[in-house]
């Protein structure tokens, strides 16, 4: 018998377990149908009785052959359920279940010695129930092969011997050869069957591994992201370690060499001391700018967007630089537009600057650095213009690599590490900055950054205006002869929701109160022409009596705040904030409402 | 003058004591100067005598930030002037410690020259806080129109605050918590707290750090006596 070819050749599963499942399944298959069928089978073997006995057979022997019909199928029934069931092998629960089909076949079979007794009207009927019989068995048996061959074999043979051997004329023998012919289908349709079902299966079971695949592949891939995740964490801790357990080693070393250059010594041990101190301090650098590099790269450094005003930057950058360049002769000069701001990191904008402005200067032997802030659309551009040697056009976009060092063969390391353009690119690309570089050998070079602006930021603002409420709508007036706090002023207040006029003396204020319904006026107590804000006040009041006002003052001497509760205006020392100044007005607003209010009552 | 390290790099200590010796010579306090290294803050507390005129404090510890070790340390060494030292110095942590009242933050990547001028601030009972720091909180404050400016902010430290809120705007940039300033200058602690939210309110700042940073930017930290 061969059952196990079936597994490997149809699956090309080469893998035991996979066989012995496929075989499982084939069995499994074959139990269901034979327990599912036995009112059809008993219902067979009743009518062939009958007709048997009809057709002149013996009714012992028919009850006989009944009897032990229907014992084989019982029996036959009880044991596959239990093979079924059974932890024997394999290959040999098929083997016995073949057995068990073969003698169900064989008890089937054996209904055919009836036609000796019968004539040939019932031999033709007994065949045709036989044969759909064998017929039927194809699609309960198909998933054991042998075991169909068995069963079917077992009823064609002696249909086809009592056919051919009880012959009369050709009629006979030519239900004999069908008989045959029909065996050969059964067994080829079993064969196909077969292959369909193996087929199925082994689609059923690809599609489970490649759902299983689809599982474990989905596992390892989050799998592989913690470990991407974990790797950046320990990356970023392995840093911060570095940065910290290297500095410490470092940090001693730089320590004790500088107690040691102030110690007293011999010239030859003094040179030794500071060529250490030299050593150190450029490890110091190189280390720096490494690590530098390094947490950039790990995406470590997450920068602090504020608006920064570009005077105070450059102011600050150029003054710290100045001692260098002048002691190398040269000028350096900066300008910017007033007011101008960027949107920027501060510490790692002035870290881009200052690296370009140690470049410049390094590379800058006559002439002058220039640093200089300019409005370019959106943008605020930022430009450090040397006169040093310049870049060859070629050698231009390699500046930004790291450790290229231009004008150096000689690779001296107290020249720098090549870093330094190399922390720029990052910074810059971290904060959203356009760099530029423009070079002409032995003219000088001029690197540009296009800095983003609040203009460009400002769609999500950074802090929210608190709004005041019962300023909504107010009319104030300020009066202040200097336009940059009129303007501050403006722009605070009209944030508020106020409705704002302007004054630079009390001639326009006195305009203002006649065009605009003013309700507050916050006045300076300095204003020009040798006035101060209470006379102001006084005047303003003739022309609108009761109007409420404020005075604000750097001087706020007890004599003066004395002043200004005769004259009942309230005093506010400079400088002021928002909200300081949103609860006086509020405040002023209130008082002489709860001023006035009794007076109408009366 | 006692000065106390806290730091579990061993490697660095006889490092910081040398400087120590170099700057306390060149500030005039050599003579006197008892240098004392521990490793963690439990050996800090474990010592028998904790008068300590300095701390110098590392900001990474092993087991607590460097924010817990501070808090840890101003409430064990009263009266100490705690410095950080850091092997990192992130904008974030720079002011988070200043503005819980250190009287410095040096960070470890400095030179030797650079820490010892540096130190030589803190044992002066100055402030010291990197210039980088110092410039970038300077290029991104607001500043109202009528600000009193740099070039005046002295003569308005000297005439317009009185000399109590001066002293306690002194010891609060020198590092010292608000108890401490306090119970030196026999007032309350809430009374501290006033003339420091009025003084803030004069420079036009918030708080702590940013009336130091706008002190220093001044170069007006000698007016304040």
């Amino acid at each position: 018998m061969q059952w196990q070819p079936w597994a490997e050749e149809r699956l090309g599963v080469a893998d035991a377990l996979t066989d012995e499942a496929f075989d499982r399944e084939r069995l499994s298959v074959l139990v269901g149908y034979s327990a599912a069928l036995r009112f059809q089978m008993t219902t067979i073997a009743l009518v062939i009785s009958g007709i048997a006995h009809a057709g002149g057979a013996p009714l012992l022997q028919v009850l006989i052959w009944l009897a032990g019909t229907m014992l084989v199928r019982e029996t036959r029934a009880f044991f596959l359920l239990r093979l079924s069931r059974s932890s024997a092998p394999i290959a040999e629960r098929l083997r016995k279940t073949t057995a068990w089909t073969l003698a169900l076949g064989a008890a089937y079979g054996a209904s055919s010695i009836f036609m000796l007794h019968t004539d040939r009207a019932f031999d033709a009927i007994l065949t045709m129930i036989l044969m759909s019989l064998s017929a039927g068995a194809v699609s309960t048996t198909f998933t054991l092969v042998p075991a169909l061959v068995a069963f079917a074999a077992s009823i064609a043979l002696p249909l086809f011997v009592l056919w051919a051997f009880g012959s009369v004329d050709w009629i006979d023998w030519a239900v004999a050869g069908l008989v045959v012919l029909f065996f050969g289908v059964q067994v080829r349709f079993a064969g196909q069957n077969m292959r369909m079902f193996a087929d199925s299966y082994r689609m059923r079971l690809e599609n489970s591994r490649l759902l299983s695949d689809l599982t474990a592949e989905r596992a390892r891939l989050a799998a592989a992201r913690d470990a991407a995740v974990a790797a950046d964490l320990s990356k970023s801790r392995f840093l911060a370690a570095a940065s910290h357990d290297l500095r410490q080693p470092l940090q001693s070393l730089a320590l004790n060499s500088g107690a040691l250059s102030r110690m007293a010594m011999s010239e030859p041990s003094r040179e030794i001391a500071n060529d250490i101190g030299v050593g150190i301090d450029a490890l110091r650098r190189m280390l720096d700018a490494l690590l530098d590099i390094s947490q950039l790269e790990a995406g470590a450094v997450v920068p602090d967007l504020r608006p920064i005003s570009v005077e105070r930057l450059l102011e600050g950058l150029c003054l710290r630089q100045l001692p260098a360049v002048q002691a190398k002769g040269l000028v350096l000069n900066w300008h910017s537009e007033q007011g101008a701001s960027v949107f920027s990191d501060a510490q790692m904008l002035q870290r881009v600057l200052s690296n370009l402005l140690d470049n410049a200067l390094k590379f800058t032997e006559r002439g002058s650095i220039e640093l200089c802030a300019r409005r370019v659309g959106e943008r605020i551009e930022l430009t450090v213009r040397d006169t040093g040697c310049g870049i060859d056009e070629a050698d231009q976009a390699l500046v930004f690599e790291d450790l290229t060092q231009l004008h150096n063969p000689r690779r001296d390391r107290a020249m720098g590490h090549g870093l330094g353009l190399g922390i720029v690119r990052r910074l810059c690309r971290l904060l959203g900055i356009e760099v530029g570089v423009e070079s002409r050998l032995g003219e000088g070079t001029c690197f540009s950054l296009r800095v983003p602006t609040s203009a460009e930021a400002s769609v999500a603002p950074s802090e929210a205006a608190p709004s005041h409420p019962a300023l909504v709508a107010r009319r104030v007036l300020v009066l202040d002869d200097d336009e940059g706090v009129r303007s501050a002023y403006s722009v605070s207040l009209g944030s508020m929701g106020c409705v704002v006029s302007v004054a630079a003396d009390l001639r326009q204020a006195e305009a203002a109160l006649g065009t605009a319904d003013i309700e507050v006026a916050l006045v300076d107590f300095r204003l020009a022409e040798n006035m101060n804000g209470l006379e102001a006040v006084a005047r303003l009041r003739q022309r609108s009596p009761g109007l409420v006002a404020l005075i604000v003052s750097a001087d706020t001497s007890t004599a003066l705040r004395e002043l200004a509760a005769q004259e009942g205006v309230p005093m506010l020392r400079k400088p002021v904030s928002d909200a300081l100044l949103a609860i006086a007005i509020d405040n002023a607003l209130a008082e002489a409402e709860s001023a006035r209010r009794p007076a109408q009552g009366v | 003058m006692r000065v106390l390290l806290i730091d579990d790099h061993e490697l660095v200590w006889k490092g910081t004591q040398r400087l120590c010796e170099g700057v306390a010579r060149v500030t005039g306090t050599g003579a006197e100067l008892d240098f004392a290294a521990v490793r963690d803050l439990e050996d800090a507390l474990a010592l028998p005598d904790r008068e300590f005129d300095l701390v110098l404090l590392d900001y990474h510890l092993p087991g607590m930030s460097g924010l817990q070790a501070l808090h840890a340390v101003q409430g064990a060494f009263e009266g100490a002037v705690v410095c950080m030292l850091s092997a990192e110095c992130g904008r974030d942590s720079v002011r988070d410690v200043l503005e819980a009242g250190a009287a410095g933050f040096i960070p470890k990547s400095y030179g030797e020259a650079e820490m010892s001028a540096a130190l030589e601030l803190v044992l002066r009972h100055k402030t010291y806080v990197p210039a980088e720091f110092l410039f970038a909180e300077d290029v991104v404050r607001d500043r109202s129109a009528d600000e009193v400016r740099n070039e005046d902010l002295k003569l308005f430290l000297i005439n317009d605050l009185s000399p109590r809120q001066r002293q306690v705007l002194k010891l609060a940039l020198q590092g010292l918590p608000n108890k401490i300033i306090a119970r030196q200058l026999s007032i309350a602690e809430g009374t501290v707290k006033v003339h420091l939210s009025m003084v803030y309110r004069a420079l036009g700042v918030r708080n702590r750090v940013g009336a130091l940073c706008r002190v220093l930017q001044a170069d007006a930290v000698a007016t304040l006596g």
